[in-house]
C-alpha cells in the first residue's frame, strides 16, 4: 500500500504542468519624437542624430538615406503537461508567442534634410503577464 | 507517504537560477565622442580614437545570432561606405529562475554605436552616439 501511494505521488509530480516565461528586449526604448523635434523640409540628418542618436539601420536609396531606429520585444510563454521520464507522452501543450516593435523610420532628401517621418509604437500592445 | 512528501520537498527546493553574460565588439571610448568636431575632425583621427571599425574588425557573432531570428533589424549598414564609420559595442543579458513547475528567463540585449559621417574631404560632417548598455542592469 505505501509503495503504491509512493508510486502515485511520483506520477502526480511527473505530470505537474510546467510553465515557462520568456521576454526578449533588444535595443533601447524610442523616445516619442515630437513635432518640433522632425520638421520636414527644415530638421536635418545632424539634428536627428544629435536627438535621437545612431540609427539603427541606415538604408541608402537613390533619393536619399533612410535612418531606422527600432525596440523589439518578444513574449513567450508555454504551458506543458507531459510524462518526462517513461513514455515522454505530452498530455497537453499549449504555447504563446507575441513580438512587438517600436519602429521610427526618417527619410531624408540628398542634401541630408527630412522628408518625411514614420512612428509606430508596438511594444504596447503587448499582453502583461 | 514519507516518500510522497519527500519528493514534493525535494522538488519545491529544487530551484535553479540561470544568469548569463555576452559581449561582442570592442567598447567605444566614450570620452573621446565629444572631441569630435564636425568640419574638423579627419577620418584618421577617428580611427586612430576609436581603432578598426565594426564590420571590417569582427565578426559579431551575436548580431548574426539576432538577425537569424529576425530580433534586430540586421546590421547598421550593409556595404562598407567610404563614408560612413560604425562603432559597436552590443552586450546580452540573460537572468532567468527555473522551478520544476515555473519557468521565467528574461533575456536583454543593447548596444553603445558611434556612427560617424565623412564628407568628401574625409572630414566629419555629423556624428551620432548612444551609450545604449547603460539600460542594462
Amino acid at each position: 500500500m505505501r509503495c503504491a501511494r509512493a508510486f502515485a505521488a511520483a506520477l502526480a509530480l511527473a505530470l505537474a504542468p510546467g510553465c515557462t516565461i520568456v521576454r526578449t528586449y533588444v535595443g533601447n526604448e524610442l523616445p516619442q519624437p515630437t513635432d518640433a523635434q522632425l520638421v520636414p523640409g527644415k530638421t536635418t540628418k545632424a539634428d536627428v542624430l544629435r536627438d535621437l542618436g545612431p540609427p539603427d539601420r541606415l538604408v541608402r536609396q537613390y533619393e536619399g538615406e533612410v535612418f531606422v531606429y527600432a525596440y523589439i520585444r518578444r513574449n513567450l510563454a508555454s504551458f506543458d503537461l507531459s510524462e518526462p521520464v517513461f513514455t515522454r507522452l505530452r498530455v497537453f501543450s499549449y504555447t504563446k508567442t507575441q513580438e512587438k516593435s517600436d519602429r521610427l523610420v526618417v527619410l531624408f532628401d540628398r542634401a541630408g534634410v527630412l522628408t518625411a517621418v514614420g512612428f509606430r509604437r508596438g511594444t504596447e500592445q503587448l499582453d502583461p503577464f | 507517504m514519507k516518500l510522497g512528501s519527500l519528493l514534493l520537498l525535494s522538488l519545491c527546493c529544487a530551484a535553479g537560477c540561470v544568469i548569463g553574460r555576452y559581449e561582442e565588439g570592442l567598447p567605444v571610448a566614450a570620452e573621446k565622442v565629444p572631441q569630435i568636431v564636425p568640419g574638423h575632425t579627419t577620418k584618421a583621427e577617428i580611427l586612430d580614437w576609436f581603432g578598426a571599425p565594426s564590420g571590417l574588425a569582427d565578426a559579431q557573432l551575436l548580431e548574426s545570432f539576432l538577425v537569424d531570428r529576425e530580433l534586430v533589424p540586421g546590421p547598421v549598414v550593409d556595404l562598407p561606405f567610404a563614408d560612413v564609420l560604425v562603432f559597436r559595442l552590443t552586450r546580452g543579458q540573460l537572468e532567468g529562475i527555473v522551478l520544476i513547475v515555473f519557468n521565467k528567463v528574461d533575456f536583454h540585449v543593447a548596444s553603445d554605436t558611434l556612427i560617424v559621417f565623412f564628407d568628401e574631404h574625409d572630414r566629419v560632417s555629423h556624428y551620432g552616439f548612444r551609450k545604449g548598455t547603460d539600460a542594462l542592469r
